[in-house]
């Protein structure tokens, strides 16, 4: 019977079919031969091995090769193997390198050669060594050849941000973009040679902004090092401008900033924790669940299981939102709290600590290193450093030295519990932990001085248990449970968190985690709080100078950002009042000095404002802060559209997106899978970096040369038209004295990996069966001329297995390996020194509680009317979701849309059910709509809604014209609702403005206030 | 192909699941022809998709047309709320009832226990997606694209790889295997734990084994869940 006699015979058209179903267990018998595997894999891969079952030999199956590269599903920096089908040179599948800890959480040696490795990954040895991308990585097997990214160059043919574009040849846009002229018919443009004028201010009458080069404004994708570097390497070094913008500070920078400062002083780096997987016993994931975001979905949701499974790990995910990993039938349990309401918690579970002594005395009593030492222990603290607190003497704030009191040393003082005398810290195995009481200095003047510990313990019983619980949202009882567990499994406990706790007081949050994992003495111990190993960028290394330019400039010659990225004591402002007798505080505008964390949102809010100048020129490479940053106003968006007060904007990457398509001209980029790639992975125990080379012939447009056009073909080029340093003939220095060029992409990418490699101490040797099945022969041919010998064996062994993993044991001892012993900071003195740019008072030593508040001091209650916006509002993202992945096409197949999720209670009261579309509305008046959802899994008085969506002006989402042609937007991609840009700015900043974290000035958004109203 | 819009409560009052002895599963202990099957779990799911993901790309489903779903829910625990992920696909039934509807014999099982679809045969009429039990058929609407069903990545494991979902699965919650061999690493999960099937009533003997599922799970729900609801 075929189709067609088929439906005749039933009577009924096709596509009407409907058959009662009568599904009835036979015991079956087997009828027939097997058909072949094609006639039943008609539309499957052809795989990519073949093991022969007799033999156990595996061939590579014709036609097909396998690449290593990295992944950039998201910004975690995972290990790829890609399946390439070689007639169309078309991307099959991705999956993960087996060699890489991001994929596999138990790697294979380097040593293993590739095939043996390839074969391990099949049968039942493949179980154990599975070495997988996760949904969103996998989905990234489209982006090469995806229908709607752009190849060509375009230029807009209607006005900014109206969807029409007309293709002109590359070397059209070079010239226009550098020279400049009459470009649109709208009058003239100043081009890049114009616009960089060393010679002038840019802010005239405030030198400390730099010169006129910062009138160029860029935004850059922050991870994968060796475009990074070579994107901020033009930018700073050559071209000389300050304002190059990223996403960290809107992502949630203050709080890896405010971890940072339980270890280190300010400026000196940030943290970011998980738990050591293998041993942890117990662990408080806030405002995240382990297994969503944060590091490598792979290894996490491996090492989750692992523990959850076979190590009885406990842990709890105190969350708005109930998401995937809180297993009903596993030791996790969900918590809900109240957005924006983390740092009530974290004190909570630190007054309970300290009420009932649940702390590690033995660890924070350590006052130095060899006390340290002699305990076993990795770490020393100041817990026991006494720090004076007396307003009136003159280094209140700061610590009791031995200079202080009449000892030889200057060393921070503790009293010695054997004598209760001072004591130079240096020099005893403990301190006092507890001490508050007036000592007499050398002069005989009595001092009242306090213990670090002492400090801490008084702010966090300044506030009551029910104060903390009624913030939080979460019993009194709940948060004695939580804290008696968190302190009673040992070193085996970790807090650790996630970018979702970016309220206004992100830092102070930050700051808590690192220091309640101080408190029971986790940092770095095994089972306790484990960081990532990285590894140094492939521009530190000593083959090739990448990180200076001759005749160039360093970050300290240019200025400071529009952004105020710097000390405001050092402004022109600050002096200007000082001279005319004015108080100098408050400042005008926020000061970021204790993060210059490269604030592209803020540059924007400068611009906008044209305060302290706007911007003469754009250049978005691979950033969307338009769409991330949130509470973007349309003010803000209007100062990017209007040539007159933004001259020229050239977004440069694969996909047009929400802040592109602002843009005069698109140079089209590599994608992920076209790029050269070596970087230090999230999350990642060993040290090494994942790294790749192009797997694919680049799909983007060629110059008259037959180069591919991209990011760094066209940042040469303008360097050579306008004799820029640091680019060209002979424009690098190599260790060996040689004088080498950079003219090309594969210039650069050879000097970064051999920089890279030549840093790597057990690199494997690469044979030549090796670079065949690793892909490596393949991507060593643009090379290899390029570099030495040695390098060369270098590099064609890190392509060969991907990049570097380095094999050591997991642990010293009790504790972590490969981790410097440090003094953990109870106390951060260092922090003192900074002064709050409105407030005018010294940031204080330990983290402070003070309910969210804006930039004046003001609570935002007091300008947010709990009865017009009843609701506290929370975003994440979502499994599947991630900047690039809206344009993956199973990405919008298995994630197609997001919703506002609600507690069905709360729905209730506001007469909302699910399914309703509704309205989010927030106190700056900015809205957005979406589709309700309800359930139980939400805290109440809230709502949670996801990041990646909404992309109606990006990714193919947007309706576009090209050459006259009109190009619908897909549905699928413009699906479900955008939250960033409804967001709140602060009422207490004057013009435009973002709502910042108090302390270090990153984009706040948590635990806002909004209302939500029934639209249908 | 289900598709509620509603999320469910897939985890009832009572004990629903019935356990499934080892000794019945491994039965027909045959070292001479396979007896391919599944184990999942789901204590060890992470709800990452890419078993999905990594299924619709290997096999090339239509949009909408997955061989495989994680679905996800939130149940009732002691002091809030927890959630479950529970992978669903077709089980390649011991006894399947799909096979002998099919009026051009387009789908039968092979010697491996593989319940498979003949695209070349098959007239896209969508009987078989109305007779299987546990909607793992993913039909078109419109009846002109055939049905699309797990097949344990046929050309995958016939050749000695692991089917896309398994090599993917980051939470090392798939085991895939032969049911005949006895030092496998399936059959010892099989005898080192309590295992169930979805719908054990209607002796259709799937071959997709559960591991960690509460026994007060509602099978009969679960496979009803909208697994695009879930968007956390």
């Amino acid at each position: 019977m075929n189709r067609r006699k088929f439906f005749t015979n039933i009577g009924v058209a096709a596509g009407t079919v409907a058959v009662a179903t009568t599904a009835k267990a036979t015991n079956y018998v087997k009828s027939k031969e097997d058909p072949p595997i094609s006639s039943v894999a008609k539309n499957s891969l052809v795989p990519e091995f073949i093991v022969d079952e007799k033999t156990g030999d595996m061939s590579q199956t014709p036609g097909q090769r396998m690449a290593f590269q990295r992944c950039f599903g998201c910004f975690d920096n995972c290990g790829l193997r890609i399946r390439v089908d070689d007639k169309t040179d078309k991307i099959l599948r991705v999956n993960g390198n087996p060699y890489c800890e991001n994929n596999s959480g138990d790697p294979l040696p380097l040593d293993m050669p590739v095939k043996e490795a390839f074969k391990s990954l099949t049968g039942d040895p493949g179980h154990k060594n599975r070495a997988t991308t996760c949904g969103r990585g996998t989905a990234a097997t489209d982006s090469v050849d995806d229908e709607r990214r752009i190849t060509q160059v375009l230029k807009r043919a209607g006005k900014r941000g109206e969807g029409k574009w007309q293709t002109i040849s590359y070397e059209q846009a070079l010239k226009e973009i550098v020279e400049g002229g009459d470009l649109f018919g709208e009058g003239k443009v100043a081009g890049l040679r114009e616009i960089r004028r060393l010679d002038k201010e840019a802010a005239p009458g405030q030198p400390e902004f730099g010169s006129a080069a910062n009138h160029l404004f860029a935004t850059y994708l922050s991870d994968n090092a060796p475009r990074t570097d070579f994107f901020a390497r033009f930018m700073i070094n050559s071209w000389g401008t300050q304002n190059i913008g990223r996403k960290s500070a809107y992502c949630g920078a203050q709080q890896r900033l405010g971890l940072a400062l339980a270890a280190v002083d300010p400026l000196q780096g940030a943290w970011h924790a998980h738990p050591d997987w293998k041993e942890a016993k117990y662990a408080i994931f806030l405002g995240t669940s382990p297994g969503n975001s944060g590091n490598s979905l792979n290894s996490l949701g491996r090492q989750l299981a692992d523990a959850r499974v076979d190590n009885g790990f406990k842990y709890v995910s105190v969350d708005p939102l109930l998401r995937t990993t809180p297993s009903a039938n596993t030791g996790g349990e969900w918590v809900p709290i109240k957005p924006g309401r983390d740092t009530p918690f974290l004190f909570a579970l630190m007054r309970l600590m300290f009420d009932n002594n649940w702390i590690n005395t033995s660890h924070l009593a350590t006052p130095n290193a060899s006390a340290a030492k002699a305990k076993g222990e990795l770490h020393h603290t100041n817990a026991s450093h006494l720090v004076i607190t007396d307003p009136d003497h003159p280094q209140n704030g700061k610590f009791l030295r031995g200079s202080n009191v009449g000892l030889t040393a200057d060393h921070p003082v503790v009293i010695d519990p054997k004598t209760g005398q001072i004591t130079d810290a240096e020099t005893v195995q403990d301190g006092e932990l507890f001490v508050d009481r007036v000592v007499t200095d050398s002069n005989g003047k009595s001092i009242q001085v306090k213990s670090a510990l002492a400090i801490l313990r008084a702010e966090a019983q300044r506030n009551s248990l029910a104060t903390y619980a009624e913030a939080t949202g979460i019993s009194e009882k709940k948060l004695k449970q939580i804290a008696r567990d968190f302190s009673h499994h040992g070193r085996k406990s970790s807090v650790v968190l996630s970018t979702a706790s970016s309220s206004a007081d992100g830092f102070i949050t930050g700051w808590l985690t690192g220091l309640l994992n101080t408190l029971v003495g986790s940092h770095h111990a095994r089972g306790g709080a484990a960081y990532w190993l990285g590894f140094q960028n492939g521009s530190r290394g000593d083959r090739y100078v990448l990180n200076a330019i001759d005749g160039g400039f360093k970050k300290s010659d240019i200025g400071i950002s529009a952004s105020r990225e710097g000390k405001y004591e050092n402004s022109t402002e600050y002096k200007t009042k000082l001279a005319n007798n004015q108080p100098p505080y408050p400042a005008k505008h926020p000061w970021m000095q204790i993060a210059p964390a490269h604030h592209a949102g803020e540059m924007l809010v400068s611009h906008a404002n044209n305060d302290p100048y706007s911007f003469r020129a754009f250049f978005c490479w691979r950033n969307n802060v338009t769409y991330g940053n949130s509470g973007l106003s349309p003010a803000v968006i209007n100062s990017m559209k209007d040539p007159k007060q933004l001259g020229l904007s050239v977004g440069i990457d694969c996909h047009l997106n929400e802040t592109t398509n602002l843009c005069d001209y698109i140079i089209p980029d590599l994608s992920a899978h076209e790029e050269y790639a070596a970087d230090r992975m999230w999350g990642s125990e060993m040290r090494g970096f994942s790294a790749g080379a192009p797997v694919v012939t680049p799909r983007t447009v060629k110059d008259k040369y037959g180069r591919h056009v991209c990011m760094e073909r066209f940042l040469i080029d303008i360097a050579l038209m306008m004799e820029l340093p640091g680019f060209g003939k002979n424009a690098i220095k190599a260790k060996d004295g040689r004088q080498v060029d950079l003219l090309t992409l594969e210039d650069w990418s050879a000097y970064y990996l051999a920089n890279a490699a030549m840093m790597c101490n057990n690199l494997p040797q690469a044979s030549k069966e090796d670079m065949i099945w690793s892909g490596a022969e393949r991507a060593m041919v643009p090379l290899k001329d390029k570099l030495t010998p040695e390098e060369r064996t270098a590099v064609a062994a890190v392509l060969s297995r991907g990049g570097y993993y380095e094999a050591q044991p997991r642990y010293d001892g009790d504790f972590l390996n490969g981790h410097p012993g440090r003094c953990l900071r109870i106390y951060n003195e260092a922090v003192t020194s900074f002064v709050h740019a409105y407030s005018g008072k010294a940031y204080p030593g330990i983290p402070a509680y003070q309910p969210n508040h804006f930039w004046n001091g003001d609570r935002w209650e007091q300008h947010w009317s709990k009865n017009e916006f009843p609701l506290l509002f929370s975003s994440y993202k979502s499994t599947l979701r991630s900047p690039y992945s809206v344009a993956f096409k199973r990405t919008a197949e298995f994630s197609p849309t997001n919703y506002v999720y609600m507690n069905t209670n709360t729905a209730k009261e506001l007469g909302l059910a699910s399914g309703n579309k509704v309205r989010i509305t927030s106190p700056s008046g900015q809205s957005a709509d979406g589709e309700l959802q309800t359930d139980e899994g939400v805290v109440e008085g809230a709502i949670a809604v996801s990041t990646g969506f909404g992309h109606t002006r990006g990714f193919g989402g947007d309706d576009r014209t090209i050459d006259g042609k009109f190009i619908k937007g897909i549905k699928e991609r413009a699906t479900g609702t955008s939250v960033n840009p409804m967001l709140p700015t602060d009422p207490t900043r004057s013009g435009e403005s973002l709502l910042l974290d108090y302390w270090t000035g990153c984009t706040a958004r948590h635990g806002v206030s909004v209302k939500v109203t029934k639209l249908s | 192909m289900i598709n509620r819009r509603t999320m469910l409560k897939a985890l009832g009052s009572g004990i629903t699941l019935t356990l499934i002895p080892t000794a019945k599963i491994l039965a027909s202990n045959n070292p001479d022809v396979k007896n391919l099957a599944m184990v999942i779990d789901v204590r060890r799911c992470t709800g990452c998709l890419s078993c999905s993901v990594a299924c619709a790309i290997e096999n090339g489903t239509p949009r909408g047309m997955t061989r495989n779903q994680v679905r996800q829910f939130s149940t009732p625990q002691k002091d809030s709320y927890g959630t479950m992920a529970i992978p669903t696909q077709c089980g390649n039934c011991k006894n399947p009832t799909c096979i002998e509807p099919c009026p051009v014999d387009a789908t039968d099982k092979n010697k491996s226990g593989v319940v498979y679809i003949n695209y070349d045969t098959c007239i896209a009429c969508q009987i078989c997606v109305e007779h299987c039990p546990y909607g793992a058929r993913a039909g078109d609407a419109n009846a002109q694209l055939p049905p699309e069903k797990c097949d344990f990545c046929i050309a995958r494991s016939s050749h000695g790889l692991l089917p896309a979902c398994v090599e993917s699965c980051a939470g090392h919650s798939r085991i895939f295997g032969d049911l005949n061999k006895p030092d496998s690493q399936i059959v010892q999960t099989i005898k080192n734990n309590r295992v169930y099937t979805m719908l054990e009533s209607k002796g259709t003997g799937p071959k997709i084994y559960y591991i960690g599922l509460p026994e007060t799970t509602d099978d009969n729900k679960v496979l009803t869940l909208n697994y695009l609801n879930w968007q956390r």
